[in-house]
């Protein structure tokens, strides 16, 4: 089935989004199911527009509904593998150490952003969207991603401070 | 920690390189991965459920036969000739047949509503040239057929040769319309030419290169159509009537595009070599079959 071929294509994408979007919810299940809505809303796609964006805005939509309905907060999480690789480390170990501290202490600060600070976040540098892509897919004007960007930093930066100096 | 941490993220732009960093020591999911197991593949288990769904209540039939019933044994049937023209080679090569939402039955999101049949809205091509005169007035303008054209420059410019109906009663397209490389030609409605679904047009025949494609086509079929096997110039097509329908062109890049937004006519389809043909007329199905047999 064409459908699934075309999905496939951007499986891999939507499953880090869905992840991203709701990190304490089942992704994979989020995916099936909007690649199901996608499915029943295909009439609604604009011909002529890209598909990934309109694709993942459903992705990160039916993230969205589930992280609320959970009501519970399960944050992101490093790779358990990375922290287990101490041996073939190239660097010296001290700047391994440096590395996998910081990554740590910035994701805590991540994951204590709002829901909205950290989506914007997701969508520009860790999904690495283009701007136009990123507003699409949080369903907000293009100024309003670079604001909210901004503010996200901002926070993220202020949330950091505080956890270095705790 | 304070010390080493703070340098770390002293701008915005040493915060975005420290988060894209971050992103590939991120736990994820594993599927999408090669190594996931089908169970675990969103893409595939959704296709099942839709196809689940598409086909409740169906009862298999030995064989594909022509199909005019109901709903859900239409949309079943769908999936039956899709699968058998999949499987045997049947059908036009380069278009494949799936059942699919219904694009026109209301749903639509805002500004993407189907053009009603009357006083459609303006070309929707995003950058016309309209020849001299006004590209709103052509017959077939608003349908999304894309970019008027000279008819004469039709073949070379969508690199096909190109055939039309001889019968001078017909005559020569009142319009020519180019939409990537799919031509279509339009005739308003008249003597020879009964009325389609939008009662202005009389027919509209496009042209275009299938399988050199390495896409393929989708057609969306809701319910209240009906499709069936036909014998067309030597070849078998496919004859779809009843409702409204639209077709998506999936391209090699993935990316799926409406063909139009219009609404359509009883629809013959059938292809020729590498090019695939639409005649979508208000004729009934010998006609459209006879004048489909009658281009050169």
């Amino acid at each position: 089935m064409a459908y699934e071929e075309l999905v496939r294509r951007h499986q891999a994408v939507a499953i880090r989004t869905a992840h991203l979007f709701a990190p304490d919810g089942d992704a994979e299940d989020a995916v099936q199911e909007a690649f199901v809505k996608a499915h029943a809303a295909l009439g609604r796609f604009r011909a002529g527009s890209p598909f990934r964006p309109w694709l993942l805005r459903i992705v990160a939509n039916e993230a969205r509904n589930r992280r609320r309905s959970a009501g519970r907060r399960a944050g992101l999480a490093l790779r358990s593998a990375e922290d287990r690789r101490p041996d073939d480390a190239a660097p010296s170990p001290e700047s391994a150490v440096l590395a996998a501290e910081q990554r740590a202490w910035l994701l805590a600060g991540l994951n204590a952003l709002r829901d909205d600070d950290r989506e914007v976040i997701a969508a520009r540098y860790l999904l690495e969207l283009p701007a136009a892509e990123a507003a699409e897919v949080l369903g907000v004007p293009r100024g309003t991603v670079k604001s909210r960007l901004s503010r996200a930093l901002r926070r993220l930066r202020d949330g950091l401070g505080t956890t270095s100096n705790d | 920690m304070t010390d080493r941490l703070v340098p770390f993220a002293s701008s915005d732009d040493e915060l975005a390189a420290a988060l894209r960093d971050l992103a590939g020591h991120l736990a994820v999911p594993s599927a999408g991965a090669p190594t996931a197991p089908l169970t675990a593949d969103p893409a595939r288990l959704a296709r099942l459920r839709i196809e689940a769904g598409a086909a409740r209540g169906w009862i298999r039939r030995p064989h594909v036969r022509p199909l005019r019933r109901g709903l859900l044994v239409g949309l079943a049937a769908v999936l039956a000739i899709a699968a058998v023209a999949g499987a045997i080679g049947l059908g036009v090569p380069g278009i494949r047949i799936v059942p699919g939402p219904v694009p026109s039955s209301g749903a639509s999101a805002p500004g993407s509503s189907a053009p009603p049949s009357s006083s459609p809205p303006a070309l929707a091509s995003p950058s016309p040239i309209p020849p001299p005169g006004s590209a709103s007035n052509l017959p077939g303008s608003g349908l999304g057929l894309g970019t008027p054209i000279v008819a004469a420059t039709a073949g070379s410019v969508a690199g096909i040769a190109i055939v039309l109906p001889p019968d001078p009663a017909i005559g020569p397209p009142a319009s020519t319309w180019l939409l990537d490389r799919r031509v279509s030609f339009v005739w308003p409605a008249g003597p020879e030419l009964p009325p389609a679904a939008d009662p202005t047009i009389g027919l509209i025949l496009s042209e275009f290169r299938g399988s050199l494609e390495p896409g393929y086509f989708e057609k969306v079929i809701g319910p209240g159509t009906t499709i069936e096997p036909v014998r067309v110039r030597g070849t078998t097509g496919w004859w779809v009537s009843g409702a409204p329908h639209e077709f998506i062109y999936v391209d090699a890049a993935g990316q799926p595009a409406f063909d139009s937004r219009r609404t359509v006519g009883d629809t013959l389809m059938w292809s020729d070599g590498a090019i695939t043909y639409r005649l979508e007329s208000g004729l009934d199905q010998a006609a459209a079959i006879a004048l489909a047999d009658s281009l050169h």
